[in-house]
């Protein structure tokens, strides 16, 4: 074949393949269309069953796998109480468990994915122990949908196990993490508080469960989170993380550590222990409150004129004193954030 | 005179050969994005389901600010808002930042949201034209409006920018229409990767010819102006082969001012959007990277398909030419200010891929491609060229374009779906094959303009002429 040859035989092979894939997309979409129009009649049949509307039992054709276990599961995410356990009930008649585990094993990422969130509606040994195998599933986000369809049934393995196998505050940085250790927190508090103060715990899955305890009622742990804060250095990844955590507790045993972490040379950390303070309410904060509404950096400023708008009449007072006669940053910031809130209010 | 003639034909043959090596560089640049491209839709498969995504990211997405900046929109700003306040997304607010309209936008927001003037604490980070006045309303919480002299569009959203306080800001064009659960798709990379994401963008999708109600995109048609068929294969192309691919590679120079969103504290530190340039969205981008590969910290730029947001793009030769050779002066503005990243190892593959490939698409790709239709005709009429040459790689050029519009199609229907009938599959393949025949040389011109325009140092947008959309 001369060079000449090959650039008309690769254009017309070019051509070739063009028109053949777009003659597949066109059969594959009309081939959809009628399947989606099947479906549709299936998916009504499918409802009235799980709904109990009509007994369980035949459908008209063959029976469709994938749209029954999809309409099993939008209904699962509608309705509760009494009536989702009737639903699942019937779920588990239909096999939709089965099918589900099923799924998890074969499946691409993003089925194996929803699979894994489905099997959190059921609790039978079968779906767990397909759960936990999916612990080692080659994807991280199949492994985390999996470790937190566990916890949710309480079914999770021991939290430092799970943090390693996961790889949560080393490998994996998802926010999916902190909810799964949130998740196991609500059943498990202290096995999640432990990782605080485990020596052999990454600082990163320490930071994860410090926030996952944050909205939690667990006030034992603020010592050892207010402990981890003052042993960091300035420059500390978690640091942030640990003010934050003691913020949301609100809790006045975190009063050393916030008090501490105001000087701090890091802005984001003065931030967070302005906020942190304003939140838990300590009222020795306040000098050094109004102080920082004069500080160099903006989210210092607006976290300290907040906080101490939050710390009472006194608070409020030398917000005031500031707006009157502070530096110009520090008066900006007091003046504006006192304006805030009585439009507020 | 032979040696005269022999000079002539080695350098009609050395130009013959520089066009053929560009255009099949080209050519291996969109078959490794292609790749690379279905790469990514096989690693992060499409979530179909609104309400599984909400149940998954509602409880961890974070706050986000999306800013609109808004110049003479009176007609439209209305409406626009009222869509973006009717987004799923749990923690947001939507700052609209009136860029001195000389029209009644301001007005217009005022009076029909009942707005009046509200204190806020704000930053002072990034620079932008005086802020007259910020107005809120207690019943409208998530609506703030930021009242601004003139500065142009990288002015008002920086001025977005200070005024938010959300972790995450979105910018976006106000006259694009996001679908309402574009937000919730598009935090996905800051959900899961939250240490490394730094920005995060969605496709772009014509709306021309789609039926709009309420600020949404009602029905998905094709429009009827070949102009805008064409544009609807390029965005295809642009978005979910380059976009996707160049992501993919780590690589993603751009993510589109129409819609796009940032972790706030990575814009502030680069300054924030950039002025005296066309191609602020390309720029903040790439300073992006300068940034993070400087400081050698973790990080990533992604591309994701599925938040879709729709724009209008233009119907007439003139308007679509204005606004090509601002891209392409954006783009060369942008390659120019940067141009000690380019082919530089120390910058990674953002240095030799992404650099790369604006160096050889963009800069070298429409001067030779152009240079190649005006030489090579003439080469031939001196006998310096053979047709049956000439014929066959200008086949081979334009097959290959029509593969690759084909294969984007491929990506379209296994990962969107927007378009809503079989036949519309067929239209669209004819449509990438005609754009061969005129629309792409015309392109290339518009492109070759751009940059006389950048070498002139030529400023201003030009103006765009909006249609509208098509109401319900």
């Amino acid at each position: 074949l001369t060079a000449l040859a090959l650039l008309w035989l690769g254009s017309w092979l070019l051509t070739g393949v063009a028109l053949a894939v777009v003659i597949g997309l066109i059969l594959a979409r009309l081939f959809a269309e009628r399947r989606s129009r099947r479906g549709e009649t299936l998916r009504r049949v499918y409802v009235a069953q799980l709904l109990g509307t009509a007994p369980i039992g035949a459908v008209p054709g063959r029976p469709a796998d994938d749209i029954l276990t999809d309409v099993s599961l939008e209904l699962a995410r509608m309705v509760r109480g009494e009536d989702r356990e009737a639903l699942l009930a019937r779920a588990k008649t239909l096999r939709v468990p089965e099918r589900l585990r099923r799924r998890l094993r074969r499946g691409r990422v993003q089925v194996r994915l929803g699979a894994a969130e489905a099997l959190a509606h059921f609790h039978d040994d079968e779906s767990l122990a397909a759960l936990r195998g999916a612990l080692d599933d080659g994807s991280s986000h199949v492994r985390l949908t999996a470790a937190l369809a566990l916890a949710q049934h309480d079914a999770s393995l021991p939290v430092s196990m799970l943090v390693e196998r996961l790889g949560i505050g080393t490998r994996e940085h998802s926010r999916i993490g902190i909810e799964l250790l949130r998740e196991i927190g609500r059943h498990r508090p202290e096995e999640v508080a432990a990782l605080l103060w485990q020596p052999n715990v990454p600082a990163g899955a320490k930071a994860a469960a410090a926030e996952a305890l944050m909205s939690s009622a667990h006030y034992d742990v603020v010592p050892l989170i207010a402990e981890l804060a003052l042993n960091s250095s300035d420059e500390s990844a978690e640091l942030p993380a640990y003010i934050e955590a003691l913020g949301g507790l609100g809790h006045p045993a975190a009063a050393a550590a916030v008090l501490n972490e105001l000087h701090s040379s890091q802005p984001r950390v003065r931030a967070a222990a302005a906020a942190a303070a304003g939140r838990i309410g300590i009222f020795e904060a306040a000098e050094r409150l109004a102080a920082l509404v004069g500080d160099a950096h903006w989210q210092v400023r607006f976290q300290a004129a907040t906080a101490l708008s939050r710390l009472g009449p006194n608070g409020r007072k030398l917000l005031e004193k500031t707006a009157a006669d502070g530096e110009p940053l520090a008066r900006q910031a007091a003046a504006t954030i006192l304006a805030e809130q009585a439009l507020e209010r | 005179m032979t040696g005269w003639s022999d000079w002539l034909y080695d350098g009609a043959a050395a130009i013959a050969w520089l066009v053929i090596g560009i255009g099949l560089l080209q050519i291996l640049l969109y078959i490794v994005q292609l790749f690379y491209a279905a790469v990514a839709l096989s690693e992060r498969p499409s979530l179909e389901s609104s309400s599984l995504l909400w149940s998954r990211y509602a409880g961890l997405a974070p706050q986000v600010a999306i800013i609109a900046p808004a110049y003479n929109e009176e007609l439209t700003i209305v409406a626009s808002v009222d869509s973006l306040l009717a987004l799923h997304y749990p923690d947001f607010e939507v700052i609209v930042v009136n860029d001195g309209s000389a029209d009644a936008t301001l007005r217009q927001l005022i009076d029909h949201y009942g707005l009046s003037p509200v204190p806020r604490l704000y930053e002072d980070a990034v620079s932008h034209a005086p802020i007259r006045g910020l107005y809120g309303s207690p019943n409208l919480p998530r609506l703030l409006l930021v009242d601004k002299a003139n500065g142009g569009k990288a002015d008002a959203l920086n001025a977005g920018i200070n005024v938010a306080r959300a972790p995450l800001i979105c910018a976006i064009d106000a006259d694009t229409l996001i679908e309402p659960d574009a937000l919730i798709r598009i935090v996905r990379p800051f959900v899961e990767a939250p240490d490394r994401t730094v920005a995060a963008g969605g496709t772009i999708r014509i709306a021309n010819g789609c039926e709009v109600d309420a600020g949404r995109v009602a029905k998905v048609r094709l429009p009827r102006n070949f102009l805008a068929l064409v544009q609807i294969v390029e965005y295809l192309r642009a978005f979910l082969m380059a976009r996707l691919g160049l992501s993919r590679m780590r690589a993603l120079l751009i993510i589109s001012g129409a819609f796009g969103v940032f972790r706030r504290d990575a814009v502030m530190a680069v300054g924030g959007y950039s002025h005296g340039t066309v191609g602020e969205d390309m720029e903040l981008v790439v300073k992006l990277h300068r940034h993070f590969r400087d400081l050698k910290q973790p990080y990533d730029i992604a591309f994701i398909a599925e938040p879709v947001a729709w724009t209008e793009v233009p119907e007439s030769l003139r308007i679509l030419g204005n606004q090509r050779a601002r891209w392409q002066r954006g783009a060369l503005e942008t390659f120019a200010r940067h141009s000690d990243m380019a082919l530089n190892p120390r910058y990674g593959r953002i240095g030799l891929i992404g650099f790369g490939q604006v160096l050889i698409v963009d800069v070298i790709g429409p001067l030779t491609e152009l240079g190649g239709y005006l030489l090579l005709p003439l080469f031939w009429a001196l006998g310096l060229l053979s047709l049956d040459y000439l014929l066959a790689f200008v086949a081979i050029v334009f097959t290959f374009g029509l593969f690759i519009s084909v294969a984007t199609l491929i990506l379209e229907e296994v990962e969107l779906r927007r378009l809503p009938r079989a036949r519309d599959l067929a239209l669209l393949t004819l449509v990438a094959a005609a754009e061969n025949f005129g629309y792409r040389q015309l392109s290339n011109f518009w492109r070759v303009r751009g940059l006389w325009q950048f070498l002139r140092k030529q400023q201003g947008w030009g103006t765009m002429t909006r249609k509208g959309f098509q109401q319900v």
